[in-house]
């Protein structure tokens, strides 16, 4: 599963996830792609499902490219543990998504197939999301 | 073909008077150019996405009429769109000069259907655009591609394109279709998930460690600092 390889801290903050994705919105390598509709942690595992879920459909064909990586620590208190003590241990990883973030791009694959294989994974992921197709000319990619 | 767009000179900027605008059916834009100030302008949304569905896959220049003055030749420069909803939020126009050279990216149109993909390839198509440099006069609206006789493993390269007064901003040997050799499929075996997740290497523990090491010298210099003390305590 996806983690980072080193880190600077072990335990996170919450964060927010408010606002809308402001980077990496918009079709950048592939023909179709799999966008956010809500505010969400994709969770590694959760990736990981994602791109089986593709991998599995497209066997040999097509071009995909991850568009998330899990680079937050979620930590987690043991069952049965009385408050304090301090916070608990890292227990999974996971990306932060807000609205209108590329999750997966696809490539070299039919309308249908393409469709199809993104619908597959929208299915794994813990937020509502759209497919998107490449405009003809794209005038932000100046 | 010609393409024309009715703008008007804004004189209010900022968030609150754009997103007004924006409310009203107006998109907020500018337009610059060489030597040229810089004019804050108000489009008619409506218009402007007429617009921009004519000239899908094309870079074209566009006849501008700002106001009552007399229309000027213009470029769309940039173009920012809501991340959602893809409503334009922002256009950016420059002016274009006669006989002045403009950098702007030139769409790619691929015709046919490649051998390769036939034989079980996979059609990767990197540059989708092209940035080009040329005299205003020479600006293609596009560059078609015939990727017919394209086989598996081969490509199409920049210096493959011939454009007469042309310039390419990227290197000649960047690709801009390429059929690629499907990947052998390996059947994983499903590793037993019993293992515990590794940790990541944490670089600032490193760094208290290392800060750690001059205290504990520290600490074995002051005992024997307070020695000679407890001696004369003693005696």
């Amino acid at each position: 599963m996806l983690m980072p390889k080193r880190i600077k801290y072990r335990k996170h903050h919450r964060g927010n996830r408010k606002g809308k994705a402001t980077r990496a919105n918009k079709l950048d390598f592939g023909e179709f792609g799999l966008q956010a509709a809500e505010p969400a942690w994709i969770s590694a595992r959760q990736i990981e499902a994602g791109r089986v879920a593709i991998s599995k459909f497209l066997k040999k064909s097509g071009k995909l490219w991850l568009r998330i990586f899990p680079d937050k620590p979620v930590t987690k208190k043991p069952a049965e543990t009385r408050m304090g003590k301090g916070k608990g241990n890292p227990e999974f990883w996971v990306a932060v998504v807000k609205p209108g973030r590329m999750i997966f791009e696809l490539e070299g694959l039919t309308h249908e197939d393409s469709t199809e294989a993104l619908r597959r994974a929208a299915s794994k992921m813990p937020c509502k999301t759209h497919i998107i197709k490449r405009e003809e000319m794209d005038y932000e990619s100046y | 073909m010609e393409y024309r767009l009715k703008v008007e000179e804004r004189s209010a900027s900022g968030k609150s008077a754009n997103k007004k605008m924006r409310r009203q059916g107006v998109v907020p834009g500018v337009i610059y150019g060489h030597g040229d100030k810089a004019v804050n302008l108000s489009v008619n949304e409506h218009d402007f996405t007429k617009l921009l569905e004519t000239i899908k896959g094309r870079s074209p220049i566009i006849d501008l009429t700002i106001g009552d003055k007399p229309a000027v030749k213009a470029i769309i420069k940039t173009m920012q769109r809501e991340a959602m909803t893809k409503k334009v939020m922002s256009v950016d126009f420059q002016i274009i000069h006669a006989k002045e050279k403009i950098t702007l990216s030139i769409p790619v149109i691929l015709k046919g259907s490649p051998i390769g993909v036939k034989d079980g390839g996979i059609l990767d198509n990197p540059l989708r655009s092209i940035p080009i440099r040329c005299e205003v006069s020479k600006v293609p609206e596009h560059i078609e591609i015939d990727i017919t006789d394209l086989k598996m493993g081969h490509s199409i390269h920049i210096s493959d394109i011939k454009l007469e007064g042309v310039e390419f901003v990227f290197a000649s040997d960047a690709p801009i279709v390429s059929v690629l050799v499907p990947r052998k499929v390996v059947e994983e075996v499903a590793a037993p998930v019993t293992e515990e997740l590794k940790e990541p290497e944490v670089i600032t523990e490193k760094k208290r460690e290392e800060e750690e090491e001059p205290e504990e010298g520290e600490k074995k210099k002051k005992p024997a600092a307070e020695q000679p003390k407890e001696k004369e305590a003693k005696k």
